[in-house]
């Protein structure tokens, strides 16, 4: 049932767009860039970019086809439940959302870190910023505060309109490299990289209820990732032109870039822009998640007490166990440094999820193939095959790599994170189903007795 | 999903409705809570002619039900009449048949976790 009425308060494709651009638009992007450029030399660095959003059309088009057959917040949940095994669905959801935690800390922590170097403070008042950074966010999520729609697409534009500048001015400063080859790296790497650059554009999905229209999803996500393509290649290739390896280990890379062509205004301009990142992934995160929590808590399959609202209607247990898990993890990262960690857990965690997304597709093709798609993936199932193989290939590779070095210790955490997730899926929620049943069964049956007397 | 689900007539939606919106009313935590909360909600079941309604919330007061469609919504409930009866009896709660599919909305999320909420407040006594 795909026919839309009019409603009071509906999201434009303007913010549509806008909401799928910020979301993806991250502080850890600008990271992702300084690893991007380990494997492939600035001048180039746009070709990356550009081929990791060739690849992302086609998730693109595997999340059109599922958000128009359920065009709903709950969309994750139902198309993999109807897709696959209940438990395996859930277990998948479930770990998928660490990367919400992942990046909420990564971007707490990048800032901590920009502003302690804007500040000229030490590494301790970095764990400070990132404290308060997180606490703050965490308060204003409890009292129901978040950014208003059109706000959001003030933010949005400033970042994406000061990363060009910004870009473009630290471009022409340098003046001409001799472009090189891809240097030293490898260019699956940096494809990863540059694919990572637009990951969560795709939670703008979990908005398809409030358009009026089902076609401005898939057009927002489209402009998304065109205006990501174009604002990130060109501070990709800025980076490129300006920083050494040095700078690119940093944890500001996109401070230093700002300041090296426009001096101390430059830096702190683009340490507002960061901050701006962060208000986007703060508010999109604090938000999907904590609900998420609520919902499948409610559903009976998450511990009762993640269903407690507080007087604004905020579940309050969620966004608490959010903000403090993303503060142990920030301050972590801060302390050792690990943060390409993040990077890597992040990209493969978002891989595997198109894998998923894409594999999905597959299989309601065949199992719905009755049902009505506003938008079709062009090409079918093979066409959807091959983008599983290709991003579970991919999240594979991700997940074994850290910074330039082989390492399994992500897809370690990621399987220990799975199998403690799968544990509690196998253990834990058939007592709470159990639970619920009875409850259900006992409220219809006296609801029943009521009807006959 | 809900193809052997018992049909509920018109006036007994209509019944469900009315009673769900005087126990609305009258818990003070749901009035409490949604104090700030204006929605305009059209509900309607698509397996039964006429079952159509809109349910008005007013700063977190219930307004007496409306038969038909009336003015543009907030919020629309769409769902096959015994799923629709189940949750303004308490026997479901709004989200689970929402994560389920058996209820599609169209509107914004943080009205339908409202909408949610009042359910838990009035069935479950939060």
């Amino acid at each position: 049932m795909n026919e839309q009425q009019t409603l009071s308060r509906s999201l434009s494709l303007g913010g549509a767009s806008a909401i799928s651009t910020g979301l993806a638009f991250a502080a850890l992007n600008f990271l992702g860039m300084a690893q991007m450029l380990d494997y492939i030399s600035g001048p180039f660095a746009w070709v990356a970019v550009l081929a990791g959003g060739v690849l992302i059309l086609g998730v693109r088009a595997c999340f059109s086809e599922l958000d128009g057959i359920y065009p709903t917040a709950a969309g994750i949940r139902l198309w993999m439940a109807r897709a696959m095994n209940d438990r395996l669905a859930l277990i998948i959801t479930l770990t998928y959302m660490t990367a919400i935690v992942l990046v909420i800390a990564a971007d707490a922590f990048i800032i901590g870190e920009a502003m302690a170097y804007a500040f000229g403070n030490g590494r301790v008042l970095a764990v400070v910023y990132v404290a308060l950074l997180l606490v703050l966010a965490t308060i204003l999520n409890l009292r129901g505060i978040k950014l208003a729609g059109s706000l959001e697409k003030i933010v949005t534009s400033i970042v994406v309109l000061a990363s060009i500048g910004i870009g473009i001015t630290a471009i022409v400063k340098r003046g001409p490299t001799p472009p090189k080859l891809i240097g030293g790296g490898s260019p699956l790497q940096a494809l990863i990289l540059g694919i990572f650059l637009y990951t969560a554009f795709e939670w703008v999905t979990t908005n398809s209820e409030e358009v009026v229209k089902p076609k401005i999803i898939p057009r927002a996500m489209f402009i998304a990732i065109f205006v990501l393509a174009v604002s990130q290649s060109i501070f990709a290739v800025a980076m490129g032109l300006n920083l050494g390896v040095d700078g690119r280990a940093s944890a500001y890379p996109q401070l230093l870039v700002a300041e090296q062509t426009m001096g101390n205004v430059g830096m702190l301009l683009m340490l507002a822009v960061t901050a701006l990142t962060a208000v986007n992934t703060f508010n999109g995160g604090f938000v999907t998640l904590s609900r998420f929590m609520y919902a499948v808590a409610r559903e009976g399959k998450l511990p009762r007490s993640l269903t407690t609202l507080n007087d604004r209607a905020v579940p309050v247990v969620p966004v608490i166990l959010l903000g403090v898990s993303s503060l142990v993890l920030a301050v972590v990262v801060a302390i050792t440094g690990a943060w390409t960690m993040i990077v890597s857990m992040c990209a493969a965690l978002e891989m595997m999820i198109y894998a998923t997304a894409a594999f999905v597709v597959f299989r309601l093709r065949k199992r719905q193939a009755e049902v009505d798609r506003p938008f079709k993936l062009l090409g079918g199932r093979p066409v959807a095959i091959a983008i599983m193989i290709l991003f579970g290939f991919l999240a594979v590779v991700s997940s074994t790599t850290v910074g330039k070095e082989t390492s399994a210790t992500p897809l370690i955490t990621l399987a220990v994170i799975a199998g403690i997730v799968a544990l509690y899926v196998f253990l834990y929620v058939p007592r709470l189903e159990k639970r619920e049943a009875e409850e259900l069964a006992a409220r219809r049956a006296a609801r029943a007795a009521a009807r006959n007397a | 999903m809900s193809d052997e689900k018992e049909q509920i007539s018109a006036q007994e939606l209509e019944q469900a409705l009315r009673e769900y919106v005087d126990r609305a009313n009258a818990s003070p935590r749901a009035r409490k809570t949604l104090a700030n909360w204006t929605c305009r909600i059209h509900i309607q079941a698509v397996d039964v002619d006429d079952a159509v309604f809109t349910y008005i919330v007013e700063n977190g007061l219930s307004q007496p039900l409306v038969l038909g469609l009336e003015n543009v919504p907030d919020l629309i409930v769409r769902g096959q009449s015994f799923d629709l009866a189940e949750i303004f009896w308490g026997d479901a709660n709004p989200v689970s048949n929402y994560m389920q599919g058996a209820i599609k909305t169209q509107g914004r999320a943080d009205d339908v976790m409202r909408l949610d909420a009042m359910a838990m407040f009035i069935f479950l006594n939060q």
